[in-house]
């Protein structure tokens, strides 16, 4: 399986209409900030219907509008109702989202993404450089999501595949907690190009010193930040070099920008033997200022 | 020593975290010199090991469990090691994670978890057979995969199996459908395994096929059991609380961090009837040279690795894991070598010979100068004294602490000058012998905080190193890794070789120990945990609280580097306080210690929290534990839980109290 992208559209700026056709149903979470307020009611917009969702994962469901469903009944809720077209507000919505629902319509189902870009993060007061972006209150300890969790142990190791954004606590905290023991080697995806010049060396740099206590058994990559398709060819690089005996897979950590989070999700969709991690922070309010540029994109499974 | 041989040496120092070493830790681990204070040997009851993180948990079980014990790096192995080989098992803590009742319902995730434990424990027992078949034994391997099990054995497998070699396939293929269930539980689960009867009559079997093996005892020791699920937690101390002739369930576990020993019956598992603990950081802590032999054995260990001859016949690698040695290191003959030889390479300074490098650094002179001048400008009985005439090269520890001895405002200068002048005349009576005794380390470090850009050479010395590092190996191993990379900046710190042995200047360990404390502060505290930012915010707040402390020119109170909670007022703090508290001590950002001074006739506080000693470098402060600072509930909830500007305005009330801030103008507030 694989996907394909037939549409990484730039929306015209003050466009209403974010695609020709209209989508059946579209899936918004809860915005923080300007540009999730304005995503929404694009979404509203451009579909027939709006179902406000949310993944609870310590009670392993998914709250759509009123209804809680647990994730392993997903399947049948989505049956129930026929749709050829979906809108998933990316902005909006987070990563174990992302990869739920994506996973839950990935079959017969054009998949589209909208996703706005911020014109400016909530920053920190502290050093001009590098700066340091505030953008989550608090993490959870990284927990497992059911269909993306593949035991690792003595025989299996995982080669990790992190897309790496402003908030370098998150790989860090992942590191130190496996302590090389199933984790042994390391591929860090940077957003590049990024949204704007220069916010490519904030997160390099806040990396840096990952970089170098990892020393030779990490892997430096680049995908553009804005464009999904980048990130997943990326992840298509390094599971293909893994070795075909079984002894590592690869684990996604989406760290990154929210369009690198829609490849990971879309890759560990397709491909069963990817291990996902996940951290679930808790977004600041007001983390990022404007309304930037909005993107569309849509993904297809292929056989 | 060329720089490229000492970035060489630093590299012996990379790789310190006994997870990314090898299951067979034969080279790599050091028999600790506790071992026959704990005797292992003594019973079969289950073990608790803890102590904080980088103690050295891991490796020491790793030492205990079968690939080391049954090492093929070693010759003619007792089979005496077979009455008590461990088994070892790390979870996965997030599949683990799966297995819990909000998932599976509150049967099936227990049901699932004990299914999973068996899995691991057969993929083990493989493990185990594996290294039987290549263990140098006295009388040779015992090749067992194609031995049929017994009948009992073999109905556990259902007959899908026949021989000990299909073990491990059997499990394979158990664990994947395990994995696929897990994922999507509406699939056909598996057919559940308990381990408890099927590891004791496997371990009965293996046993009756040869006489070596007739004493078979499993130790099977879980890992990082505080990331267990509660529910599971209760699953192992159930085996815990229920051993059997053939095995036992241990665990390891950081200090701290679970308090609920529960079986799923309800019992409590009990110390000394269920389990015997053994508390690495606390068995290093109590006896501070078993640290320093540790320690200098760890470093001539990790130089030879690298290709240093030894300059000394004592030291040799191979006794280090060798129990038949343990006695003769444990000689103090042997210790006093061992221990040379360390500090041949971390020199250190006597507080004296500082205080004499003091007086020959201009910056330093002059700041204690500024001190001297400032008190002599406040005391009507000065006279024509100046600060000249306390400044003697041949009394330097005099004239050290001379500059907080005049900032006391019982102290005249006109009578100071006079037992100044008479310190050499070999008077007991003379004042300055108590004064340099109990100040000369505090005005040291109120010098030295005014010059951070002055490597502090109170940091340096084997010695010293081994005081901020107990009991933490691992850090130990990141201040010598840091040592040589410094001496890589600059020969004029004088790298230089002694005995075939590289000796590092006390200025690049001051430095290094400097860059270690701000790396395990700024980047690895902050990573610790779910709340890690948090705890090194409240490290930072400490830091600047005790910093200020050390700032007061009057050194009346020298050496402030801790607290205590008025007991009075415990209640007083809040939850999040007390959650943040109990996480500090889980991940050694503070450590609890009895209370062996209590000054204060009011307070009845009955522990100290001590700072990780590791933080002193970067703050500028005294690592010793000399004094403590009594601090009631709401000021501990301003430092542990209070906004920026709740923190700054205690500080200042500390900084007004402590008269700190007039002193020294030029020099501001170093670390906001």
């Amino acid at each position: 399986m694989s996907v394909i992208f037939p549409e990484l559209d730039l929306i015209p700026n003050g466009s209403r209409q974010i695609y020709r056709e209209r989508s059946d149903i579209a899936f918004v979470g809860t915005p923080v900030d300007e540009r999730g307020r304005y995503s929404v009611e694009l979404a509203k917009a451009n579909a027939d219907r709006t179902v406000h969702c949310r993944y609870d994962h310590l009670g392993f469901s998914f709250h759509l509008g009123d209804d809680v469903v647990r994730i392993d009944e997903l399947a049948d809720y989505a049956d129930d109702i026929a749709v050829r077209r979906i809108l998933i507000d990316a902005t909006t919505l987070d990563f174990p989202e992302l990869l739920l629902l994506s996973r839950t319509y990935l079959h017969d189902t054009d998949l589209g993404y909208l996703y706005i870009e911020p014109t400016e993060y909530s920053e920190l007061i502290g050093p001009a450089y590098p700066r340091t972006f505030e953008l989550s209150t608090r993490f959870q300890a990284f927990q497992a999501i059911p269909g993306f969790s593949p035991e690792l142990h003595a025989e299996r190791h995982a080669y990790l595949a992190a897309c790496i954004g402003f908030e370098s606590t998150r790989l860090r905290r992942l590191l130190a907690e496996d302590e090389g023991h199933f984790i042994d080697r390391l591929g860090m995806v940077f957003g590049v190009p990024p949204y704007q010049v220069s916010w490519e060396m904030q997160s390099l740099l806040h990396h840096a010193d990952v970089i170098e206590e990892q020393g030779p058994q990490t892997d430096i990559l680049f995908a553009a930040a804005n464009n999904p398709r980048s990130t997943f060819e990326c992840l298509q690089t390094l599971y293909r070099a893994l070795p075909h005996d079984g002894s590592q897979l690869l684990m996604l950590g989406a760290f990154g920008s929210k369009p690198t989070s829609i490849a990971t999700a879309l890759f560990a969709c397709t491909h069963r033997d990817t291990r996902v991690v996940y951290d679930f922070p808790t977004q600041k309010h007001d983390r990022t200022r404007g309304v930037g540029p909005v993107h569309y994109f849509m993904a297809r499974v292929t056989a | 020593m060329t720089s490229t041989t000492t970035a060489k040496l630093a590299e012996a120092f990379t790789s310190n975290r006994a997870e990314q070493m090898p299951l067979d830790v034969t080279r790599e681990f050091i028999l600790p010199p506790f071992l026959p204070r704990i005797n292992l040997d003594r019973d079969r009851k289950s073990l608790r090991i803890q102590g904080g993180r980088g103690c050295g948990k891991t490796i020491f079980i790793r030492h205990l469990c079968h690939p080391t014990q049954l090492s093929p790096q070693k010759t003619d192995i007792d089979s005496v090691v077979l009455g008590r080989i461990g088994l070892y098992w790390r979870s996965d803590t997030a599949f683990c994670g799966l297995m819990k009742p909000g998932w599976l319902g509150d049967r099936d995730a227990d049901s699932a978890f004990s299914h999973y434990a068996t899995l691991v424990i057969l993929t083990e027992v493989a493990s185990f057979l594996d290294a039987l078949a290549r263990a140098p034994l006295k009388d040779g391997p015992i090749q067992l995969h194609q031995t049929n099990l017994s009948v009992v054995t073999a109905e556990y497998f259902d007959g899908r199996i026949e021989r000990f070699g299909q073990i491990r396939d059997f499990a394979k293929v158990e664990r994947i459908r395990l994995e696929r269930w897990l994922q999507n539980p509406k699939l056909d689960r598996p057919q559940f395994l308990r381990y408890e009867d099927l590891l004791q009559d496997i371990a009965e079997d293996l046993a009756s096929h040869d006489p070596r093996l007739s004493d078979l005892f499993f130790r099977v020791f879980v890992d990082e059991f505080e990331n267990l699920e509660v529910n599971q937690r209760r699953l192992v101390c159930d085996a815990v609380k229920h051993a059997k002739a053939r095995y036992s369930v241990n665990f390891a576990m950081r200090r701290h961090a679970v308090n609920d020993f529960e079986t799923s019956a309800n019992e409590q598992v009990v110390e000394v009837h269920d389990v015997r603990t053994i508390d690495i950081e606390l068995l290093l802590e109590q006896v501070p040279e078993d640290f320093k032999l540790l320690a200098s054995e760890l470093l001539l260990l990790r130089l030879h690795e690298k290709g240093i001859r030894m300059p000394t016949t004592y030291f040799n690698y191979s006794k280090l894991s060798d129990p038949a040695f343990l006695e003769e290191r444990l000689s103090e003959t042997y210790r006093r070598h061992v221990v040379e030889f360390a500090e041949t390479v971390f020199p250190g300074w006597d507080g004296p010979s500082i205080a004499e490098k003091v007086l020959q650094d201009s910056a330093l002179r002059n700041r204690l100068s500024q001190l001297i001048r400032g008190a002599l400008k406040k005391h009507p009985s000065s006279g024509a004294l100046t600060e000249d005439d306390f400044l003697d090269h041949s009394k330097p520890a005099a004239s050290v602490v001379t500059g907080c001895i005049l900032h006391r405002k019982r102290h005249r200068p006109d009578e100071v000058i006079q037992w100044f002048r008479e310190y050499d005349k070999g008077n007991d009576a003379n004042p300055f012998k108590g004064w340099i005794e109990n100040n000369l380390y505090g005005a040291l470090f109120y010098l030295y905080i005014g010059l951070p850009q002055r490597p502090n050479l109170l940091y340096s010395g084997f010695d010293r190193l081994c005081t901020l590092a107990r009991p933490n190996l691992r850090v130990f191993v990141e201040l010598c890794r840091a040592a040589l990379t410094q001496s890589l900046d600059g020969s004029a710190k004088g790298d230089l070789l002694s005995h075939g042995l590289p000796v590092i200047s006390p200025e690049a360990q001051a430095e290094a120990a400097r860059s270690v404390s701000e790396s395990i502060l700024l980047e690895q505290v902050p990573n610790l945990g779910t709340q890690g930012e948090k705890l090194a915010e409240i490290a930072r707040r400490l830091g600047r609280l005790f910093e200020t402390a050390h700032r007061r020119p009057s050194q009346s109170e020298p050496e402030i580097n801790h607290f205590s909670i008025e007991d009075a007022g415990k209640v007083q703090l809040n939850a999040e306080t007390l959650e943040l508290l109990r996480e500090a001590k889980v991940w050694s950002v503070l450590y609890e210690e009895k209370d062996t001074k209590n000054k204060s006739d009011y307070s009845i506080a009955h522990t100290d929290l001590v700072p990780n000693p590791m933080f002193s470098p970067y703050f500028g402060i005294s690592y010793r534990k000399k004094r403590k600072l009594t601090l009631d509930a709401s000021q501990v909830n301003t430092i542990f839980t209070g906004t920026g500007s709740q923190f700054e305005s205690l500080l200042r009330d500390f900084n007004r109290k402590w008269d700190v801030g007039q002193e020294d103008p030029e020099h501001g507030q170093l670390f906001q």
